[in-house]
């Protein structure tokens, strides 16, 4: 699956029309995901939705080979995830990133500005530990982190048992609480 | 109670770890209660900041952008290398799969049953003893009688630097006459060996001289009349 994720350039597809449909049902059910978990990894909005456009592009390219297509959020999650981690890498983005609590903190009229400026120490100092998370604990903490999601569900995008996700997302939160506190 | 060795836990338990021992003891340490309430105050704030990462939606024209990008990927016309790459990859495969074939070969049997047999090869420091000779037993031969592959040519046993078939030196003629009669069905060991050509001359055995043996001449040692030796060299 992580060939998808190359950089050779794909001949143009055309699907037929019932997979066309399909996609297009796909595209309007996933698309969101897809969006979080690049942000999860960018933590741009701008790159999270480039990110996830191309991440769907390269899913239609190859989408009359998926066999199993109730596998298809999963799919895209790997793609979506590797397309992230390749722009982070080629771009040195880090440092420009945004975190959207801080907008959303900003905004809100009861906090002192020493509330803000902790907070937004606080979310730099999570960002930091986000990034040096083992890449399979990062990736759980961000599933999981999605709105909707139990372990069940994130157990069946990463191909793994609740159980596992239990705990990777117990180490995962350990080691972010380890480096924080 | 020492709360030392409980520090360590407090964590553990505050992410869900079962831990009986702990649980006795917070019911009677208002400090570790206090660590344990400011570890999941920690970890609510991790929680919260890692939902707030992917909080959001993608933009409302999301799905007519990706749209686009499948329309432009597909009107785009492919780089003229792409349709060059696995032709290339091919062409790369078969080069290696010769080079494979070709220098990689085991080495044939010197001489077996149904394999072609080698043409002997003179010794390197003697190439001019296998030049004329072999040239007329090949013209000898008619081709028509010929059975099976004729024999190397002379330029392609020349070619062929590795000598497989080492001939002392003024053997050459008759172990080429040898080769070929027994390539071409007509190996006649009693014909070729009374062959009137110089190889007979060769093949002579050595002449060596009469040996002479001059009786040595025995001067016996006096030294004031008695005799050396005997009993008294001990």
């Amino acid at each position: 699956m992580d060939a998808l994720v190359g950089t050779y350039p794909e001949a143009a597809v055309i699907l037929d029309p019932s997979l066309e449909r399909e996609f297009e049902a796909r595209l309007a059910d996933s698309s969101a995901l897809a969006f979080r978990v690049a942000l999860g990894v960018l933590r741009n909005r701008d790159d999270a939705e480039d990110v996830a456009q191309e991440a769907f592009l390269r899913a239609y390219q190859s989408f009359s080979r998926l066999r199993d297509r109730e596998r298809f959020r999963a799919w895209l999650v790997r793609i979506a995830w590797r397309l992230a981690l390749d722009r982070i890498r080629s771009t040195h983005r880090r440092e420009v990133r945004e975190t959207s609590v801080m907008v959303q903190e900003q905004n809100a009229p009861e906090r002192t500005v020493e509330d803000i400026r902790a907070s937004r120490e606080f979310e730099q100092r999570l960002a930091r530990a986000m990034d040096a998370l083992p890449e399979k604990l990062r990736v759980v903490m961000v599933l999981a982190a999605i709105e909707g999601h139990d372990m069940r569900e994130v157990g069946t995008l990463l191909g793994i048992s609740p159980g596992t996700v239990k705990s990777r997302l117990f180490h995962a939160r350990k080691k972010l609480a380890e480096r924080l506190r | 109670m020492s709360c030392e060795r409980f520090t360590t836990r407090l964590l553990d338990f505050a992410l869900g770890a079962d831990d009986s021992e702990l649980r006795a003891h917070l019911d009677e340490c208002a400090s570790c209660r206090s660590q344990l309430e400011t570890q999941c105050k920690l970890l609510a704030s991790i929680d919260r900041g890692v939902a707030a990462m992917v909080a959001g939606n993608p933009s409302g024209d999301f799905a007519a952008h990706v749209r686009r990008r499948i329309d432009e990927k597909a009107a785009a016309p492919r780089p003229w290398f792409a349709g060059l790459l696995p032709v290339s990859a091919a062409a790369l495969a078969l080069v290696v799969l010769v080079g494979v074939l070709t220098i990689g070969r085991p080495p044939r049997p010197l001489q077996s049953a149904g394999v072609t047999p080698r043409a002997p090869v003179a010794p390197a420091e003697k190439p001019r003893e296998i030049a004329s000779p072999r040239n007329t037993i090949h013209t000898a031969a008619p081709p028509s009688v010929a059975r099976g592959p004729r024999p190397p040519h002379e330029g392609q046993m020349a070619a062929n630097r590795e000598p497989e078939v080492l001939v002392p030196r003024g053997e050459m003629e008759a172990v080429m006459r040898l080769f070929n009669a027994n390539w071409e069905g007509k190996a006649d060991g009693a014909s070729l060996m009374a062959a009137t050509i110089p190889t007979a001359e060769l093949l002579k055995p050595w002449t060596t001289a009469e040996l002479k043996i001059v009786p040595l001449e025995i001067v016996p040692l006096v030294d004031e009349g008695k005799p050396k030796g005997g009993s008294e060299i001990r």
